[in-house]
């Protein structure tokens, strides 16, 4: 520990810059609260005594409110105790001390804003098993407390003194070129793009209507009537739209992606990214639970994928806490699967399939509903929609079709891999002992067939198995409660 | 680089293994059937007390017999499937306890059978609700590390059953996570 040039294990506190931030959010906080306040000044055409008592009032109820998020800077205060174990207090009416062991923190997630960058400062998170929130949020701490921090709480086994040096001494390194960032911007969901930014605008319009006194709903009425009513024009809307919403995939994912590397060390993996926010993520092997890849219809045939690593006691259903990597050579998720498990080898011949059943059973309950529902709405509305609900049948048979026609389980004695996919490919890989708790249901229907689905849980994430049979249902149910029990 | 380790890799027959469809299931206290009933009886009452209130302050519903008369029928089928459902839906309640897990079923038409290993399990805990308390019912909830919507909570044991249970599940997990 002597060769760290911070010693934390005395209380610190975060770098000046932090204050700064804090006082910035402050005031764009404020900007927020404000507006709506000033447009009921500005419409209601009160005295001067009583948008004097209005702003008064409202300025107090804000500093009452967030005045602690200034204040935080000056009450927050981190260290490292003999046992190892993270401290942070925090509060000044309401003390709030959080300590963390070092063996329950996942992962110490380091980014850059653009403060951080000109200060050399790191806004740090931690996260440790048990809560998918944010346990820890640090603004703005110097590089050396993070590394002594890295060095305590994840590195404490390693011989070196940072991730940095890490990385440097031994480990096997995965950039990505500037082919390989372009490929991954034409692969982009465009159309997702495209609904983002009208989403963003339509929303921004709808705020700002009272002061430029144009009502969103009723401009874009008026103009997609205008658009309609040419061909040429429909041709050169969507080419616009189309061309916006490429540009933006491909701003989104160059700011994101740029510099994008993965370090794969004894221990852990740290993955660096960003342009104008700089990222760091330090995952330890012992800590993940599922290692998904995925690859939509053109990234197949780019040969692209994009890796998830769900991680002890992430939240899944939160898009910003999942940790995406884009791939962009096979031999990469080799290495993380390899180091995550290296018996984690499946032999391609053998892997068990669902029922077909699962097609029929999908359509009646899941498609036919839907059809119906439109297909009334269409009979009561615009007959023509009856064609919607054909279409909406003749997709969701495809898809359930293709679900099963792709869906694949690989099992070996450690743990078990599911391929599966309609349109692209997705797979997924989970070890045996990571299980923590299994079900198998079933309905009248798969009791009157033999057949039951079973569900396998890990920290992180989900597995089902759909449709398969009640024999190898129970034959997983077991093996999996088997190898638990004896992996303890 | 890689460390000298004992490796054993004996071969297991899945035939051989415990079989949780064999699992001699406890069915949960009769009581447990009286303790959904007084819930749902709540429920009813308050959901028809917010009804009567805003037939009498909104006017214009009362113009609308014919349809109120009509929601009330599907009202009442609702309130008759639900009770049907209960009597039929309790019977399937029942849990194990095993040498290493925890086992659980549940579900009348969509049926669930769950297993959580003493070796996983965080934490247990015991709770009670005015209603089970009258009748010293209590549930018991087992607590592992993945998401909670699908950790197992056994309805309708007695107070001190749940209490055991927990004791006893508690002290195997401790047993579990000792160094042999």
């Amino acid at each position: 520990m002597s060769h760290l040039k911070t010693d934390v294990s005395t209380p610190q506190k975060q770098s000046a810059i932090a204050l700064l931030m804090a006082l910035l959010k402050f005031f764009k906080d404020m900007w927020g609260f404000f507006i709506p306040v000033l447009i009921g000044i500005f419409n209601s055409k009160a005295n001067f005594n009583k948008i004097l008592f209005t702003i008064g009032g409202t300025t107090l109820a804000f500093l009452l409110l967030r005045l602690n998020l200034v204040l935080s800077y000056f009450t927050t205060k981190f260290f490292v105790n003999e046992q190892l174990e993270f401290v942070y207090i925090t509060g000044l009416f309401q003390r709030k001390k959080i300590i963390i062991a070092a063996h329950n923190i996942q992962s110490i997630q380091a980014q850059q804003h653009l403060l951080n960058r000109i200060s050399n400062t790191y806004k740090i998170v931690i996260e440790s098993a048990g809560s998918s929130a944010k346990e820890v949020e640090l603004f703005a701490i110097h590089k050396n407390q993070l590394d002594a921090l890295q060095y305590l709480l994840i590195d404490n086994n390693e011989e070196t003194s940072s991730v940095n040096e890490l990385v440097n001494a031994d480990s096997e390194d995965y950039t990505m070129s500037l082919s390989s960032l372009l490929k991954l911007c034409i692969s982009e969901n465009h159309l997702q793009s495209f609904l983002i930014i009208v989403a963003f605008l339509y929303g921004k319009l709808n705020d700002v209507k009272d002061f430029i006194a144009v009502d969103a709903t009723s401009w874009l009425d008026k103009n997609l009537t205008f658009i309609a009513s040419g061909v040429g024009l429909i041709i050169s809307f969507v080419m616009f739209c189309l061309l916006v919403a490429v540009g933006y995939s491909f701003v989104r994912i160059f700011i994101n992606y740029y510099d994008f590397k993965i370090s794969i060390l004894k221990n852990n993996v740290v993955l660096n990214w960003g342009l104008i926010n700089t990222k760091r993520k330090v995952i330890s092997y012992n800590k993940i639970q599922t290692i998904e890849w995925s690859s939509n219809f053109i990234r197949q045939l780019l040969k692209l994928a994009i890796c998830k690593i769900v991680a002890l006691g992430d939240d899944i259903t939160k898009k910003d806490a999942q940790i995406t990597l884009p791939i962009t050579q096979s031999d990469h998720i080799n290495a993380i699967i390899q180091k995550f498990n290296p018996n984690l080898v499946f032999t391609e011949q053998y892997y068990l399939k669902i029922q077909k059943d699962y097609i029929f059973r999908s359509i009646l309950l899941y498609g036919l509903p839907v059809f119906f529902i439109i297909t009334i709405v269409a009979l009561c509305t615009n007959k023509l929609f009856i064609l919607l609900a054909f279409v909406w049948l003749l997709y969701y048979a495809c898809t359930t079709f293709f679900f099963q026609k792709n869906y694949k389980l690989y099992i070996n004695d450690y743990g078990l891999k599911v391929y599966k996919g309609v349109w692209g490919v997705q797979q997924q890989v989970i070890t045996w002992e990571n299980i923590q708790n299994l079900s198998i249901k079933t309905s009248p229907y798969q009791r009157k067939h033999s057949l039951s689905s079973i569900c396998l849980l890990n920290a992180g994430q989900a597995i089902v198995i759909p449709y398969i049979t009640n024999s190898q249902a129970m034959h997983i149910a077991n093996f999996a409660l088997y190898k638990i029990e004896i992996a303890k | 680089m890689h460390s000298r380790e004992m490796f054993e890799n004996l071969q297991i027959k899945v035939e051989d293994l415990p079989n949780v469809e064999e699992v001699k299931l406890q069915p949960i206290e009769t009581n447990y059937k009286k303790v959904m009933v007084y819930s749902w009886m709540i429920t009813f009452t308050i959901l028809t007390l917010v009804m009567i209130i805003l037939y009498f302050v909104l006017d214009d519903l009362k113009k609308y017999h014919k349809n109120i008369l009509i929601g009330l029928a599907i009202y009442l089928a609702i309130i008759v499937c639900t009770f049907l459902y209960i009597t039929v839906a309790f019977k399937s309640r029942s849990y194990a306890i095993r040498q290493h897990d925890v086992v659980y079923k549940s579900g009348w038409l969509f049926q669930r059978i769950q297993a959580v290993p003493f070796t996983k399990i965080q934490h247990c805990s015991v709770s009670q609700n005015f209603i089970t308390k009258k009748f010293n019912l209590a549930n018991l909830s087992v607590y592992t590390a993945s998401s909670q919507q699908y950790d197992i909570t056994i309805h309708g044991l007695t107070y001190d059953q749940a209490e055991q249970l927990k004791d006893f599940i508690m002290q195997k997990n401790k047993q579990t996570h000792e160094p042999s």
